[in-house]
């Protein structure tokens, strides 16, 4: 589904001392199943994710994805294709803080499609009872914000998932919960998780190690 | 209730929404001023309520002998669309009275020869009263005037010539003497002019046309006098307003961003969703007109209420008046509301588009 080559992130690029997040390698991931992107802090796992999903455009190199080099159309398609194929789930929830579980859910919904049905049974999957529907995220515990942030970016029954340490502010229950969602998920579809706990990846299909901007290792079948 | 438009915002947000409102509301505040300025407009408008219907004509100095006024005058007469009423060379100023802004000025006056002609030309104004009852230095004018100068029925006029002795409701700020003379050698110097198929600049003209060369007045009707006279106070205001405006629009803009620097990892979402540009550009819009169209809603209720209450509790009772709207009040909250919109939706717009949640 995704062959990375050459690809390159250089962050100020202005400067004489310019940081290399990626420096430049190659890597194609599976059409189907859970990929872990693992390394330390400043190893570029983010920046790959980042540049992977369209959210940063690399220095150099690209991004084929399902034969089109994404690196290189334009901003538009770019939107297009975060709304209609990619999901996002991100370490901090980033739920819209004024409105309802439901609604932040919804926001995310196209125009048109049968999005509170698609919403209510996102997070009744997801596990969230009714009566949590309405509330404000400031009113759901950590592990319910970041399961209506998964419902967010499932709405729109995306091709691929973007989870950037999806776990990180929650406890292990809640981590392991996550984590299955997610891995139930990848079923049929890709679902990428970017994270420095080795803990949560016993499940992947594929494992992606990082350090200092390169691939140091890829391990494919169960961790 | 959609969780993009613009009134799920401001239900959800309703502290930081009344923040917005209130300083928005404050371009309306700059109608109330418009409204206030242009009471003068309205007394002047008072004053020459009846300029247009009546021109005065007289005879001039330089008139050898008055000789050319009297060929007008018979003229004047012999012409059946114009009704003449002979008055008194003299004249006397209008009362002084008290603008709602706060400066005297004088109001509009006219001079009649005798009751009946006085009846003539209230018939021919519309002004219901019946002048039968006046003598010889008699005044007449509105119940309005009368508050305004502190006048009652009987009361004498400040120079001691004329006694009020007749209150009309037409709310006008006009003054009507009765101010009896003889003609001299069968003629009265000057006239009051009124015609039945014509008036205002029309009528004047008409009476210039037929001057033709002869030395003889026609007085302009004061209030295009005053119309002219007064469109510097129109800049001032306008000029006014608009440094307000700016300096409302600096504020309030520093007000809002602070609120968006607190919603930047939202809109940062958003395009992480992959929500267009222009969408998020039509939301931080719709939002901000919406919370304008609060403001400017209920400001102008409020405005209209405070003018209302002012009107009947400290305005009308001393004859004057606060206009509930004004043609420089409008245009003073448009301009003013769109100075502070405007660049707010543009600033905020093209900042929010730009945001990325990768950078948080």
């Amino acid at each position: 589904m995704f062959e990375i080559k050459n690809i390159s992130k250089i962050y100020d690029m202005d400067t004489d001392e310019k940081m290399y997040a990626l420096a430049g390698f190659d890597l194609t991931l599976p059409d189907t199943g859970l990929v872990g992107i693992i390394g330390p802090s400043g190893s570029g796992k983010s920046t790959l994710m980042y540049c992977i999903s369209t959210l940063k455009k690399p220095t150099e190199g690209s991004v084929v994805y399902n034969g089109t080099d994404i690196t290189e159309i334009p901003d538009r398609a770019r939107e297009k294709l975060r709304r209609t194929e990619f999901g996002f789930v991100f370490q901090k929830h980033y739920l819209v803080p004024y409105m309802s579980a439901l609604d932040n859910v919804i926001v995310a919904a196209p125009a048109g499609s049968n999005a509170e049905e698609k919403a209510k049974e996102a997070l009744r999957t997801l596990g969230l009872k009714e009566r949590e529907f309405c509330k404000r995220p400031a009113k759901l515990s950590g592990g319910q914000c970041q399961r209506v942030a998964i419902a967010r970016a499932m709405i729109n029954d995306p091709k691929v998932v973007f989870a950037d340490e999806p776990t990180a502010s929650l406890d292990h229950e809640n981590a392991f919960n996550v984590m299955r969602i997610l891995k139930d998920y990848s079923k049929d579809r890709l679902v990428l998780v970017v994270t420095h706990d080795r803990s949560i990846l016993t499940d992947v299909d594929m494992m992606v190690e990082m350090w200092d901007g390169m691939v140091s290792n890829v391990t494919k079948g169960r961790a | 209730m959609k969780p993009f438009s613009a009134l799920y915002y401001i239900r959800g947000n309703k502290g930081r929404s009344a923040i917005i409102i209130l300083m928005m509301f404050l371009t309306v505040c700059i109608m109330l001023a418009g409204n206030y300025l242009s009471s003068l407009w309205w007394f002047y408008e008072k004053a020459e309520e009846y300029g247009d219907k009546i021109v005065v004509v007289g005879a001039i100095t330089t008139d050898t002998d008055y000789v050319e006024y009297r060929s007008f005058y018979e003229d004047i007469c012999n012409d059946d669309k114009l009704t003449v009423l002979g008055r008194s060379g003299r004249g006397f100023s209008g009362l002084p009275v008290k603008t709602t802004i706060g400066f005297d000025t004088n109001v509009g006056n006219f001079v009649f020869n005798s009751a009946a002609d006085m009846q003539r030309a209230f018939d021919h104004l519309g002004i219901r009263f019946d002048c039968s009852g006046l003598k010889d230095m008699d005044m007449v004018m509105s119940k309005s005037l009368a508050d305004n100068a502190g006048m009652k029925l009987g009361d004498v006029s400040k120079d001691k010539r004329f006694t009020l002795n007749g209150l009309i409701d037409d709310g006008s700020y006009v003054v009507f003497y009765l101010y009896e003379e003889e003609p001299t050698d069968g003629i009265l110097f000057r006239a009051n002019i009124l015609s039945e198929s014509m008036s205002g600049q029309e009528l004047f003209d008409y009476l210039k046309n037929l001057r033709g060369g002869r030395k003889v007045q026609i007085i302009e009707p004061n209030a295009q006098m005053v119309y002219r006279e007064m469109e510097p106070a129109k800049l001032i205001f306008y000029a006014g307003m608009i440094i307000l405006s700016v300096i409302l629009a600096v504020t309030l803009n520093s007000v809002v961003t602070g609120q968006y620097i607190r919603r930047e990892y939202e809109f940062g979402i958003y395009r992480a969703l992959g929500i267009s540009k222009g969408r998020i550009r039509r939301k931080i819009a719709s939002e901000l007109i919406a919370m304008d169209l609060i403001a400017v809603f209920g400001g102008v209720a409020v405005i209209e209420l405070f003018t209302f209450l002012m009107n009947e509790l400290l305005y009308i009772p001393r004859g004057q008046f606060l206009p509930y709207l004004s043609e420089m009040g409008i245009i003073g909250l448009i301009i003013s509301n769109l100075t502070v919109l405007l660049p707010m939706i543009w600033f905020k717009g093209r900042r929010m588009c730009r945001m990325d949640v990768t950078e948080f």
